[in-house]
């Protein structure tokens, strides 16, 4: 559940960070939510270090421009928020150890969607306002389809058919908002050849794991990790294919709604997971979930306590034969880094 | 504008001496990136909301290499103005 914060609480936030009275702080957050819509009306951009720019621009061809002085015809603005680099990085966290991946020729992966060098923008986020008219629509969201022809790159917004919970989420909260966007949702099918889409989708991950650890390795204390023989010689040979369909996983949850475990003379991660889970190669989630506690998977200190994460945050289902594969995959190419 | 710029307006508008504003905006922001980076929604009424949401992954396809990416689903800031914002930019002269 997400939480919500409203200005109150921003303002008790507020007051405390900035060792301020909670008077003060709400007469200090009144009046910078009242300043930037008034700056915008003279100015067309307003920067605030750290956090991000507000800009405003004129959407407009030649002939809007032409048609809003000879017709008295609507003028729009773009209004865009971008954030500052610094907040961009710290919001993406998660996936900050992601990079991009080339995929072999032979790969294709019809459930997610393409997008050519050109088409990739940044403007989707883009609010239109309408200005210039005595009744102008209540809502900006009212007919987008209508002034697409004038205005199609604000408009654009593209998703792909990727269908974890989170993004379902996060995508009926944006239908919901009333504000114009355009979505593009391209749909296929997925048809008799989701068991090998599967197989293949789970080897993707691969790529993104393999390419994005690099950390140190450090020999610990006490009890080594006891990987079974049968895990070691697995081999990997879908290495070069990518593409989860869902395995990119964002921890929303706070560290307080995890179960917590502490490691008991002679056992494993793979001896909790299998506890847990009721399968033993979900271990290599228990090792991400504490990953920055564990630096070697097979060598972890006895007394340690571990992060049991929710079945949610990972692909995690002892019914489901590829989400067992693919976490047998990736604990291969975890131990593989420290052979 | 820019933000000195900015913080002279506010500190004019609050009575307040310029390191003062400064320094309370500068905790303004860092709780509104503390409270979005641990993913809540910041809504203002009268203003709009700061909100997080998850861009999923594509491929970006390179036509002249011919070569396809994967690029990796991200976590981006998104702001919605709400009404009474949006009529106050209607006010803008162009």
């Amino acid at each position: 559940m997400k939480e919500e914060v409203n200005l109150q609480q921003l303002t008790l936030l507020l007051a405390k960070h900035a060792d301020i009275s909670t008077q003060d702080a709400e007469t200090f957050l009144k009046e910078f939510f009242t300043t930037i819509p008034n700056i915008l009306l003279n100015e067309d951009l307003l920067e605030i270090k750290d956090f991000g720019t507000f800009t405003l621009t004129q959407v407009s061809t030649k002939e809007a421009a032409l048609n809003a002085k000879e017709n008295n015809t609507p003028t729009w603005l773009k209004l865009r928020f971008s954030p500052a680099e610094e907040l961009k990085n710290r919001i993406n966290k998660p996936f900050s150890h992601f990079e991009c991946v080339l995929l072999n020729k032979d790969v294709s992966f019809d459930n997610l969607t393409k997008v050519t060098e050109n088409e990739e923008d940044e403007t989707s986020e883009d609010i239109l306002i309408e200005i210039g008219h005595e009744n102008t629509p209540e809502e900006i969201a009212e007919a987008p389809a209508e002034k697409t022809e004038k205005l199609p790159e604000a408009f654009e917004e593209k998703e792909t058919t990727a269908t974890t919970t989170y993004e379902k989420t996060a995508m009926e909260k944006a239908e919901n908002t009333g504000l114009e966007k355009h979505k593009k949702k391209k749909r296929k099918p997925i048809a008799r050849w989701m068991p090998i889409l599967g197989t293949v989708a789970v080897a993707a991950v691969l790529i993104f794991f393999f390419v994005s650890e690099q950390r140190n390795q450090q020999a610990l204390k006490n009890n080594p990790e006891k990987v079974s023989a049968k895990a070691i010689e697995t081999k990997t040979s879908q290495a070069n294919l990518t593409i989860p369909t869902d395995s990119f996983q964002q921890t929303t949850e706070t560290p307080e709604e995890n179960e917590k475990v502490k490691l008991s003379a002679g056992k494993t991660l793979r001896m909790i997971a299998l506890e847990k889970f009721g399968n033993r190669e979900f271990w290599v989630y228990i090792y991400y979930k504490n990953k920055d506690r564990i630096k070697n998977p097979n060598i972890i200190p006895e007394g340690i306590e571990l992060t049991i994460p929710n079945e949610s945050e990972y692909d995690i289902d002892a019914s489901n034969p590829q989400s067992i594969t693919k976490a047998k995959l990736l604990g291969d190419i975890e131990l593989k880094k420290f052979r | 504008m820019t933000t000195e710029d900015f913080i002279t307006e506010l500190s004019k508008q609050l009575s307040l001496d310029l390191p003062k504003t400064s320094e309370i905006l500068t905790a303004a922001v860092d709780v509104i990136k503390d409270k979005l980076s641990e993913g809540a929604c910041i809504t203002v009424e009268g203003f709009g909301t700061f909100d997080t949401e998850k861009k999923p992954e594509y491929i970006l396809v390179k036509q002249e290499e011919q070569q396809q990416f994967l690029v990796p689903p991200k976590i981006i800031v998104v702001f919605k103005p709400d009404s009474a914002f949006i009529e106050k930019i209607k006010e803008k002269e162009v």
